[in-house]
């Protein structure tokens, strides 16, 4: 386990105090519970679009190794991928069987093909490339053949072969189709996309998982980069040393995490400086109703 | 959506050169010959270059998308499919019909033709960090394509047309590729770059 250090240890048990969903495990970092179970998942997790699909390429294989070797150091949880990421669930799998630790690793994947009986062979094909018995997590990949395939996740669900059921979108358009999809479906968890600039989830998808107890992962939190590269050149306020922020990426995973109805963000990453810099954002205070509401009015300014 | 980063498009070029080497630079010593031997063009020339370019389409689909872009990309098997439809085509047309027969004309179209054969020669090192991290004539798509377009225009009579819509096409798609992962104006730099070094060179500046 990484060591924390006492400034770190009083920073969490403040963001304990600031928001009443927060707990913390491994390495400082501030978790939250998944609504229909209970269990506690660590707010940062990590995705894998485009950064841990490197085919076979070993210097990149061990470079990724590296990375989820400081992911699970600062006390990570969840791990995202799904089939249409070309060989990231194979790279994934390639890693973790590198790593002597993998502690608190929490699995989540996807199906996604328009035909039932290809999502099972898909599923049982990720779960050779991860290395894994089964999944924590199986999510419906943009909601394609989302009837055929609950059908074989419920299934599998009963019979212990996956602990979750999700479904997924980073379609702005279908949040119609995902809010329906949130209440009609027997879904644990739902994954879409929302960060500081891009807060439409606020309007009906967060307030909806709130409501049904449904855990939500939250995609693209820096919209593909496009946010660190608009924000760096800029300082960070002052007052962001009040909820333990060093860097713009702790500041705009702060602001997701810190909405009471998130249960984790999933930035991807393929370099330890970087994975560090998201992780830290798992630990220290977090942003109150007040701040968070700074947070947005800053950056809309800049 | 294109699955990998700018890191990992280049890199993947290197692996596939140290699978398939020796067989880059043999493509580019032919390709240097197809365009030396353009002035001399005979009616076995047509044949040479048709066997050369649908060999070059079919490997492209066979071994660069198949076996190894397939790694990175799931719709890896329709591009090959595309690539070896058009191999099918070119085999057509310059051997079954043998309509494919470049020669070099001074004109806005043979000049045209001859800048994107060259052009096809030389994309690779203007694209990626270095050379072996850039897609090479003759085994790459956009090299491939490019030179396809340019033999096309370069035919004696009217070119077959139905052999331009799928290399314009993969042109397109590269671009937004490049576009994409974030490595576009690098290219546009670098030809830049390298079109004012020449200009320097050949003013004596």
């Amino acid at each position: 386990m990484a060591p924390i250090s006492r400034r770190a240890f009083v920073s969490s048990l403040a963001a304990l105090t600031a928001l009443p969903n927060l707990a913390l495990a491994r390495a400082g970092q501030a978790t939250k519970v998944i609504p229909k179970s209970g269990e506690a998942l660590p707010v940062i997790g990590m995705g894998s679009w485009m950064t841990f699909n490197v085919g076979t390429d070993m210097a990149l294989r061990n470079e990724r190794t590296d990375v989820l070797r400081a992911f699970f150091a600062a006390g990570g949880g969840m791990i995202d991928s799904s089939p249409m990421y070309g060989s990231s669930e194979e790279v994934i799998g390639y890693c973790l069987g590198k790593l002597p630790q993998t502690d608190g690793l929490f699995t989540a994947t996807k199906v996604w093909t328009p035909m039932s009986w290809h999502g099972v062979g898909q599923m049982e094909e990720s779960e050779d490339l991860w290395k894994v018995k089964r999944f924590d997590l199986m999510q419906v990949h943009n909601l394609l053949n989302l009837d055929g395939h609950m059908e074989t996740l419920v299934d599998w669900k009963a019979q212990g072969r996956i602990r979750y059921i999700g479904i997924t979108t980073s379609h702005g358009r279908r949040h119609a189709d995902f809010e329906q999809a949130m209440k009609k479906k027997p879904v644990d968890f739902a994954q879409f996309t929302y960060n500081i600039l891009n807060r439409e989830a606020e309007n009906r998808l967060l307030p909806a998982a709130a409501d049904l107890g449904i855990a939500t992962i939250i995609n693209r939190p820096f919209s593909r980069g496009a946010l660190i590269d608009q924000f760096a050149r800029y300082p960070l306020p002052e007052w962001a040393a009040e909820i333990d922020c060093e860097n713009w990426p702790q500041f705009l995973l702060k602001f997701i995490v810190s909405h009471p109805a998130v249960t984790c963000a999933i930035p991807a990453t393929s370099q330890v400086d970087h994975m560090n810099e998201n992780m830290g954002a798992g630990r220290g205070r977090m942003p109150d109703a007040k701040i968070r509401k700074m947070m947005i009015d800053h950056v809309e300014a800049l | 959506m294109i699955p990998f980063t700018e890191e990992i498009y280049w890199n993947h070029f290197a692996l596939y050169y140290d699978a398939i080497w020796p067989i880059p630079l043999m493509a580019v010593l032919l390709g240097v010959a197809s365009l030396a031997l353009l002035p001399f063009s005979r009616r076995w020339f047509g044949l040479g270059v048709s066997t050369f370019l649908a060999a070059q389409w079919f490997w492209t689909g066979g071994v660069y998308f198949l076996l190894h872009y397939g790694q990175l990309v799931w719709a890896a098997p329709v591009f090959a499919v595309v690539f070896f439809a058009q191999g099918v085509l070119i085999t057509w047309s310059g051997a079954a019909l043998r309509r494919l027969e470049p020669e070099f004309r001074q004109s806005p179209t043979g000049w045209l033709g001859i800048g994107l054969c060259i052009l096809a020669l030389c994309i690779g090192p203007l694209m990626g960090p270095d050379w072996k991290q850039s897609p090479l004539f003759g085994v790459t798509p956009a090299p491939v394509a490019l030179y396809s377009l340019g033999i096309v225009l370069l035919n004696k009579r009217r070119g077959p047309i139905y052999l331009l819509p799928i290399p314009l096409l993969w042109v397109i798609w590269e671009a937004m590729t490049l576009w994409m992962i974030g490595s576009f104006d690098g290219f546009f730099l670098s030809l830049a770059d390298t079109f004012a070094r020449r200009v320097e060179i050949l003013s004596g500046a």
